[in-house]
């Protein structure tokens, strides 16, 4: 053990463990590793601690609830037809259940039109087109009277009127009695709106796409009613959650913690 | 349509669902705890199955699970930090395990040295040193080595240089065998393996 300043170096040797040296270089620690001692015990020791490493962590083995979980979720993702980001969502209610809710989304409303309405519009564009493009097929059935209207006036209305935080929060039978609010994407020539309304406990989320002089014309239809998910997706966060009837989604690109805290200060 | 939404199930089940033991396990190694792991690989799946149209046939679909997992994990797990793990460059000396135990009683045969060091690690030991490795580095370990990924791979499912992974891997085995080294003191093998030695 007298020349312990060997020429290899320990990242090169790291390289050479890794099988990822050049041929002739490759050649050449071959070569000398087999004559020099000091060399081939520093590069036993790095490679039993490699071998270790893999050893170790060889015993992990995904728990059973977990891989029928995610089937589960796959397979309803794929019974309903929602593969995409929608069902992306309806899977999320089962891994992230939020807490139970009895109140509905002012805040929601007010990220949505702040998200739509401030100069970030454009970060948003992703999240709220994929919702409307890879669902557009699922819209079915026209909505029930009285719920929503489809004149672009009317809704610019009711947005100017019920924007964020003003909201109607009148109690109702001990319910918070929310009349609803829409957000509306300009974006390629291609709109989209999602909007909900309380009126006689049930809310409903509507999103369709056109060309604005298109959609309007056109009777806007439930895309469905859902109940609780949270995440992420195209970077940006959702808190989404239905309870008693009552659906609310938070969208924005703040991190998911703080909009499930905006969540909370909600229910 | 349900039958073409079926068989994308099955297909991704088939093909996908054979790696899920090997991706949870790295889960469990990146976050370094068993409910978000668990909440790693279900994201993980869930995304790659809304992505799946956009699998090619015939490529490696591990490598694939594992970038979207690798990628999840450092957008969105990473944030939940308030604090960014601190890595801490300071020179290492180089073969740093070698050169410890060649500061002990084993210079005449160091072999003696690493062989009782090792013959007394446990996987529950070095999974702690991998455990205190930052993020980086611990990401880097687990695709390289645990994984069994190229250098190209693993700066393809990390967003970075081969360089840069050649240099975190050179750290961060660094930083084992310098973990290694002090859990060897501390338990007192070290010093077994001098007086036996």
């Amino acid at each position: 053990m007298d020349n312990r300043d060997c020429f290899i170096g320990e990242e090169e040797l790291n390289i050479y463990l890794d099988g990822e040296l050049g041929v002739s270089r490759k050649e050449a620690l071959d070569q000398h590793l087999k004559s020099c001692r000091i060399c081939s015990l520093r590069y036993e020791i790095a490679s039993e601690l490699k071998s270790k490493l893999r050893v170790a962590a060889s015993a992990d083995r995904a728990p059973d609830w977990l891989k029928y979980r995610i089937k589960a979720r796959l397979e309803e993702g794929s019974r309903l037809g929602t593969s995409g980001f929608w069902g992306f969502l309806m899977h999320l209610l089962g891994t992230r259940p939020l807490i139970p809710v009895g109140a509905a989304g002012v805040l929601g409303i007010a990220f949505l039109m702040a998200i739509f309405i401030s100069p970030t519009r454009n970060e948003t564009a992703p999240l709220v087109t994929d919702m409307v493009q890879e669902h557009y097929e699922y819209l079915e059935g026209p909505p029930p009277d009285g719920i929503m209207s489809d004149n672009l006036h009317e809704i610019n209305q009711w947005i100017a009127t019920n924007a964020g935080i003003d909201f109607a929060l009148s109690s109702e039978r001990g319910l918070p009695s929310l009349r609803g609010a829409c957000a509306i994407l300009d974006h390629e020539d291609t709109i989209g709106w999602v909007g909900f309304n309380y009126l006689e406990k049930k809310v409903s989320l509507f999103m369709t796409k056109g060309r604005k002089d298109e959609l309007f014309g056109q009777r806007n239809r439930i895309l469905h009613d859902f109940s609780v998910f949270s995440g992420k997706c195209t970077d940006m966060s959702y808190a989404l959650w239905h309870s008693g009837g009552v659906t609310c989604v938070l969208v924005g690109d703040l991190p998911e913690e703080k909009l499930i805290e905006l969540a909370d200060l909600i229910i | 349509m349900e039958i073409v939404a079926e068989s994308k199930a099955l297909r991704f089940e088939k093909e996908a669902f054979i790696y899920l033991d090997i991706l949870f396990g790295m889960a469990l190694r990146l976050t370094r705890n068993q409910s978000e792991a668990e909440d790693l690989i279900q994201e993980t799946f869930l995304r790659a199955f809304r992505f799946y149209e956009r699998f090619e046939n015939g490529s490696n679909c591990r490598a694939w699970l594992t970038k979207i997992m690798t990628n999840l994990f450092i957008n969105e797990y990473n944030r939940k930090k308030s604090m960014p793990d601190m890595i801490r460059l300071d020179d290492g000396v180089e073969y740093y395990l070698y050169e410890k135990i060649c500061e002990t009683d084993y210079i005449e045969n160091p072999n003696y040295g690493v062989e009782w060091i090792y013959r007394n690690l446990l996987d529950d030991d070095i999974r702690r040193l991998l455990a205190n490795l930052p993020d980086e580095f611990r990401t880097s370990i687990i695709l390289c080595d645990i994984q069994g990924f190229s250098y190209a791979e693993v700066a393809e499912a990390t967003n970075v240089t081969i360089g840069t992974v050649k240099s975190r891997l050179f750290r961060a085995r660094q930083k084992l065998q310098k973990g290694l080294w002090e859990w060897a003191t501390a338990t007192g093998y070290a010093l077994k393996g001098c007086m036996s030695g």
